[in-house]
This record gives structure tokens, C-alpha cells and sequence, in this order.
């Protein structure tokens, strides 16, 4: 995979369909029903020492949250639905006002398959040996970071 | 879009409109001071922490790169004490940013 940064954006070129198939899994992961995944993604306004004001947080905030993680992850659909190509050689173009949704449901996705999987700071430190889903799943979460890292550095919040 | 519970005046979130309300709150909620605690997660990139706390709290670099640190090392930061209404539009707002973040009253 080559990655170029042009005027309006980042061009993904000659990516293999493993690449390919992470990247389409982005959306998926972001808006996983699990419900550990969603107890990450949706935290709570006290960490459950007012149970009440945790509810009322739920059922004010989560409304607008979930409209607003939506539309992010909708973006990245439609950019992710734009990859051109065959065999090992596709290309995807990130236009710069996508950055920030793009920034968003990769950090999304990265969580919801933190919690899904329940990795741990000795995870993602490479101090535990891992081996099947778990493994998979640190090496989503390391690729999904790597392009969440190139974004940021010159997209501003 | 991002509706904001109880201020007025607001920036918003990661490419996000605001609306704003007001919201009726009880003596003892007004009265105490509430800090604003984000907690450490294993998945969040400190380069991302970095800039969600200059973006929304409005921190220099150097102060974000300290608070990003203390969640880091000590598991957790107190990044804002006061009033609970604007201690809730924090909480909401580093909540739109995936941060792990939550309030309790201040000692």
C-alpha cells in the first residue's frame, strides 16, 4: 500500500484485498450492537455512582450522540464505497473535509473492538502473547490507529 | 448535531452544530463543586487525548500534553472543576470525542 498526500486529501493506492476487506469492516465495527462495545462508545455521566443522573444522561445525550456518530460513520460508507480497482491493486481517496469523520470512526472502531474483544494497556504494549480473534483484533486496532495517526497529523479537531 | 444540556454559548463538537437549552437543576447540584475526571483507556492514541483536551478545554499544548500524561500514568485527571451545568456540557463534549469521562463532586 502507498499512501500520498495531495492538496485535497490521501490517496490509499495499491491496496491488497486485505487491506481492502479492513477498511470496508470499518463501519461494522464502529456500529457494533455488542453491548460491551456500547457501553464504551456511550459512557455514562457518573461511572454508575448516580444511577439516576446515569439514566437521565442516556436518555438525553444518547439521542444526539448516536445522530452524530452516525452521520460520521455514513461519511466513511460513502468514501469506503468509492474504493476502485482489482486483483491487489485498489485505491481509496479520503477528501479533507472527511477527515474529522473519518478520525472519529476510526477511534470508534478501535474502541468498540477494545471492548468487544477486552484488550488491555498489556495488549496493546505487546507484552501478553496473543493468538486467534484476539490477535486479529490488536492487529484492527494497531492498522485502524496507524490511519487515525496519519489524519490527525494535519487535520485539526 | 449536537444539543448541549443546560449552556448557552457553546463550541461544538468534532464537525458538529450546537443547540443549546436550559435546564432546571436542583440547589444541592449548583451548590457543590463538581470536577470533571477523564479516565484512562488501553485504546485512545495520546496524540488524539492531546488534542480533544486543547479542542474542547481549550488548554496550550504543554497543559494538554500534562493532563494527557496524568490519564496515561496515574489512570485518571481532573481536567475542570465547577459549576455541574458546565461540568455536564464537558462530560458531553469529550463524550462526542470518545474520551472516557465522567463528574464527581469535588472534595
Amino acid at each position: 500500500m502507498e499512501i500520498r498526500t495531495t492538496d485535497e486529501g490521501w490517496v490509499f493506492e495499491d491496496m491488497d484485498p486485505l487491506i481492502v476487506d479492513l477498511l470496508r469492516g470499518l463501519p461494522d465495527f464502529a456500529a457494533t450492537d455488542d453491548e460491551a462495545a456500547r457501553a464504551r462508545i456511550f459512557s455514562s455521566l457518573t461511572g454508575g455512582a448516580d444511577p439516576e443522573a446515569d439514566r437521565e444522561w442516556r436518555e438525553d445525550v444518547g439521542p444526539e450522540l448516536r445522530a452524530l456518530f452516525k452521520d460520521h460513520v455514513d461519511v466513511v460508507s460513502s468514501d469506503l464505497r468509492t474504493i476502485q480497482g482489482e486483483d491487489d491493486a485498489f485505491t481509496l481517496t479520503i477528501p479533507l473535509e472527511n477527515a474529522r469523520a473519518w478520525i472519529h470512526t476510526l477511534n470508534q472502531a478501535r474502541l468498540a473492538l477494545g471492548a468487544l474483544h477486552g484488550i488491555t494497556e498489556d495488549d496493546m504494549e505487546g507484552r501478553l502473547r496473543q493468538s486467534g480473534a484476539r490477535a486479529f483484533a490488536i492487529m484492527q486496532i494497531d492498522f485502524y490507529g496507524m490511519l487515525l495517526g496519519l489524519l490527525l497529523s494535519r487535520t485539526d479537531l | 448535531m449536537l444539543r448541549i444540556r443546560g449552556m448557552k454559548h457553546v463550541s461544538a463538537g468534532p464537525g458538529a452544530d450546537v443547540i443549546t437549552e436550559e435546564q432546571t437543576r436542583t440547589e444541592e447540584s449548583l451548590d457543590v463543586p463538581w470536577n470533571v475526571v477523564v479516565h484512562n483507556d488501553p485504546i485512545n492514541l495520546m496524540d488524539y487525548v492531546t488534542k480533544v483536551f486543547m479542542k474542547v478545554l481549550g488548554f496550550s499544548r504543554q497543559k494538554a500534553e500534562i493532563h494527557m500524561m496524568e490519564v496515561h500514568q496515574n489512570g485518571r485527571s481532573i481536567v475542570w472543576t465547577g459549576a455541574r451545568e458546565r461540568a455536564e456540557l464537558y462530560v458531553q463534549q469529550l463524550h462526542a470525542f470518545l474520551l472516557l469521562t465522567s463528574i464527581e463532586k469535588a472534595r
